[in-house]
């Protein structure tokens, strides 16, 4: 092992994939239910979450071997295809955007969920990765590939927005 | 405000536990990801590896002629007496249901583009009129997507045996697959499809419910023979068609129902959506082939049509619910709007029946009625929904409409419906309007954009005061109003209130302590704040001073978005031009807000319309816009940053007839499904 740092098991589904003492299989069954959720969340498509997830699992298997932080490789690898399932579903709602405004039905969905989904992807990346995973900023940044700074910039205007929409 | 931080954060976190605790993960295993992590070309032909309920795995090759299958049950590995010569592939599976009764067969030989398109009889299908009833139809011309024909091989077959029916899809690999490697396979088992790859083809091959045992015995047995046909050896061949068009990017219809409520009001909230497409029984069997490993399937048979019985089937258990049904040359799919629905699909197709001509156009007919009732609204409510006069513009040759939402095309009917369920939505909802809206810009500043936005709005309830200040805040005043600066990274703004009133400052390019400064130099021009700010000291010009409130529901009916594409296929490029009534004020609004958001806001030279800029979201794609101050329009078109550049020259604006003679076969109006 190399230097592994210890993490902490944090938030309600985030797990400690500590490499040193196990093989894949043993990390790949604490980290497959968090790694969907994570996704899923992400994409706010749970089989979209799935196959990203398997895939971030597979390429975590591939580069086992050079990983030192498998935790933070995952979200990595997670976060990144995330980002691209949500170009492609812009691309795909700027096709059809009347698809998009016409099949809208209320349901009674929560407000607050409905707004988080709304969010531009970096800051639902933030939002997620902040009180689901309970992840540091740095963390966040290393995750979404940006500086702290930011990471606190996109929090602060979700925040802002889900304020401005829930405001009574 | 909503509350304070620390309580925000608080729903937040229970919002994400919530979503996550409804969550159940598909079942994956250590093994199947270390295979598929082996196997070359694995992961980009994936697709439904897992799917939403698993409990075993198989390995399966294909090996030419023969298919080797490998079968693992809990981490055991267990080869058949074809041990596999190339590299296994992972798939996984459940456990598997009796098969019912196999439908009957109408075998129709697939149409050609060029016929019109009308609803032949086997194609008018209605459900229970006591249960549900037809709220939308709309008829889409489709574009021509065989203009560009496939050369390569599609085949579709249905084998029985056993009693049990199988589905076999062989697709040709799209140019945009990933570089193939004829010595591995892929196959993937759900539930009870198999989806592999080889020799330049990818397999479907699909049963319907029946045990794993029986599946797995039948994939070994599949054969191909030198032409290229497969077999299934034993099997009776219910279909075989060795050229199978492609899916049909041609003309359907789109049709919605609603259940009927005990009250007998239309349930609006849970539509099941029909789509029919003119295609042979071969693309039921595709469409099928694609979808079946999404729930339990079983078919089913509509008797009381009388001429002739289809070939249907349904899903459930899937999200959302799907069912399948073709007759005399229409392939008819029903799903339920939304996965959150809880529509009962099986009873649904259960009640499906063959009616005539009158009753079917009947029911069209009476889509707009069933949407009022639906909605709650009284005829007598309805209003004449003014429609005013916005740009009408074409993309130049060989871009194409695709689809069509211009409320002006509606019929007066269609127009007040759609506004009264507008207001029907956000009645009772307290109001926020602007009131005021200015843009303010340095002196001497040529930029893109306003330096700041300035908006005045008034809410329904008195407002909380700001008691306290989170990291990056500072209180500050501006007249009676108190509240706070908050300085981020790449965005600085102010909210201040004063009771229903509030005032918002915002901006991409000032710094704090220009802002600061800016806010200092604020002065009310009436004593409740309403009628916007003067700026004092000479650092600051006001560009925009307008007096709201706008009117967004009067605004929207005059509006108008089109999707417009240009080539076919997965190759299209596509472009959204979307014109709204605004005014200067929400127009240059619109900007700032981008910015603030993170977009990238730059100047476009000619040939784009004067005052045009290219907005470059932080993600997504980037929009070319710009404000027409004679017709009080803004005009946004989105697309590639290259595409929506070029096209700008290429724009032409149209008379109304025109503007008809190209837009009319697309509409869409709010009978397809629009609120």
């Amino acid at each position: 092992m190399r230097g592994d740092p210890q993490t902490p098991n944090r938030g309600p589904g985030a797990p400690t994939l500590d490499r040193d003492e196990r093989g894949f299989d043993a990390v790949f069954t604490d980290a497959w239910p968090w790694a969907f959720r994570l996704a899923s969340l992400l994409t706010q498509d749970d089989q979209a979450g799935a196959e990203i997830a398997q895939d971030a699992l597979i390429n975590l298997y591939r580069a086992w071997d050079r990983v030192d932080r498998p935790e933070a490789y995952l979200r990595t690898s997670i976060v990144n295809a995330s980002h691209n399932h949500h170009r492609r579903k812009r691309v795909h709602r700027a096709k059809l955007p009347l698809l998009d405004r016409t099949d809208r039905v209320d349901f009674a969905a929560d407000e607050l969920a409905d707004v988080i989904a709304g969010l531009p992807f970096r800051q639902r990346a933030v939002v997620v990765l902040r009180y689901y995973a309970d992840l540091s900023e740095q963390e966040i940044a290393e995750a979404i590939g940006c500086r702290p700074g930011t990471v606190k910039s996109l929090a602060s205007r979700a925040l802002a927005t889900m304020r401005k929409e829930l405001r009574p | 405000m909503t509350g304070s931080t620390t309580e925000l954060e608080g729903r937040i976190r229970a919002v994400l536990e919530a979503q996550t605790g409804a969550l159940v993960e598909p079942y994956l295993d250590a093994a199947t990801i270390r295979d598929a992590a082996t196997t070359p070309s694995g992961v980009g032909r994936r697709r439904t590896a897992i799917g939403l309920a698993a409990a075993a795995v198989v390995a399966v090759v294909l090996t030419g002629a023969a298919v080797a299958i490998a079968l693992r049950d809990d981490g055991q590995s267990v080869v058949t007496d074809q041990a596999p010569t190339t590299t296994p592939i992972t798939t996984t599976t459940a456990p598997g249901r009796e098969l019912g009764p196999a439908p009957s067969e109408t075998l129709v030989e697939s149409p050609t583009e060029s016929e019109p398109f009308e609803l032949g009889a086997g194609a008018r299908l209605l459900p229970d009129p006591a249960e549900w009833v037809m709220v939308s139809y709309t008829e889409h011309p489709g574009s021509d997507a065989r203009a560009e024909p496939e050369t390569t091989e599609r085949q579709a077959y249905a084998f029985e045996r056993d009693g049990a029916l199988f589905v076999l899809l062989v697709l040709p690999i799209g140019n945009d697959e990933p570089p193939f490697d004829p010595e591995a396979a892929e196959a993937l088992y759900n539930r009870h499809s198999l989806y592999g790859v080889t020799d330049g083809v990818r397999l479907g091959f699909t049963a319907l419910d029946i045990d794993r045992a029986t599946f797995v015995a039948a994939a070994e047995s599949l054969t191909v023979d030198a032409t290229g046909g497969w077999s299934l050896p034993g099997a009776e061949v219910r279909f075989a068609e060795r050229d199978v068009d492609p899916p049909s990017g041609g003309a359907q219809v789109q049709i919605g129902y609603a259940p009927i409520g005990p009250d007998g009001v239309p349930d609006l909230s849970t539509i099941v959506q029909q789509i029919v497409r003119r295609d042979g029984l071969a693309g039921l069997y595709a469409e099928l082939g694609e979808a079946s490993s999404l729930g339990v399937t079983r078919p089913f048979e509509l008797t009381e049509a009388g001429t002739g019985i289809g070939t249907g089937f349904v899903m459930t258990g899937s999200t959302p619910e799907y069912a399948l049904y073709h007759r005399d040359g229409f392939v008819s799919s029903w799903q339920t709007s939304d996965a959150r629905v809880d529509a009962d699909l099986a009873a649904f197709v259960d009640g499906l029946r063959e009616v005539a001509g009158p009753e079917w156009e009947a029911a069209i007919d009476g889509t707009v009625d069933a949407r009022r009732r639906g909605s709650n609204i009284d005829p007598d409510d309805l209003v004449d929904v003014p429609v005013r006069s916005t740009p009408r513009l074409l993309l130049p040759e060989p871009w194409r409409p695709d689809l069509v939402w211009d409320e002006s095309l509606w019929t007066a009917e269609e127009r007040s419906l759609a506004w009264a369920q507008a207001e029907l939505r956000t009645g009772g909802q307290p109001g926020d309007d602007r009131i005021w809206l200015q843009t303010l810009r340095r002196v001497g500043s040529d930029g893109p954009l306003p330096d700041a936005l300035v908006e005045v709005r008034r809410s329904a309830i008195p407002l909380d005061p700001f008691t306290t200040l989170g990291p990056g805040e500072e209180r500050i005043e501006i007249g009676s109003f108190t509240g706070a600066l908050v300085t981020r990274e790449d965005v600085s703004y102010v909210e201040a209130v004063d009771g229903e009133l509030s005032i918002s400052i915002v901006t991409a390019t000032l710094t704090a302590d220009e802002l600061r400064s800016l806010a200092s130099a604020f002065r009310l021009r009436s004593a409740d704040g309403a009628s916007g700010v003067d700026v004092v000291g000479g650092a600051f010009e006001i560009e925009v001073d307008e007096a709201g409130p706008f009117d967004a529901g009067t605004g929207a009916v005059t509006s108008w978005v089109v999707t417009w594409s240009r080539g076919s296929g997965s190759s299209a490029d596509y472009a959204v031009v979307q014109v709204g009534l605004t005014n200067a004020a929400s127009f240059e609004a619109g900007l700032v807000n981008a910015a603030a958001a993170g977009a990238e806001i730059a100047a476009v030279d000619d040939p784009a319309p004067p005052g045009t800029r290219l907005v470059r979201p932080d993600q997504g794609l980037p929009d070319l816009t710009w404000f027409d101050a004679e017709s009080g329009a803004s005009i946004t078109i989105s697309g590639d940053a290259d595409t929506i550049v070029d096209l700008a020259a290429g724009i032409r604006t149209v008379d109304e007839a025109t503007w008809i003679a190209t837009m009319g076969p697309h509409v869409r109006p709010p009978s397809a499904g629009g609120n």
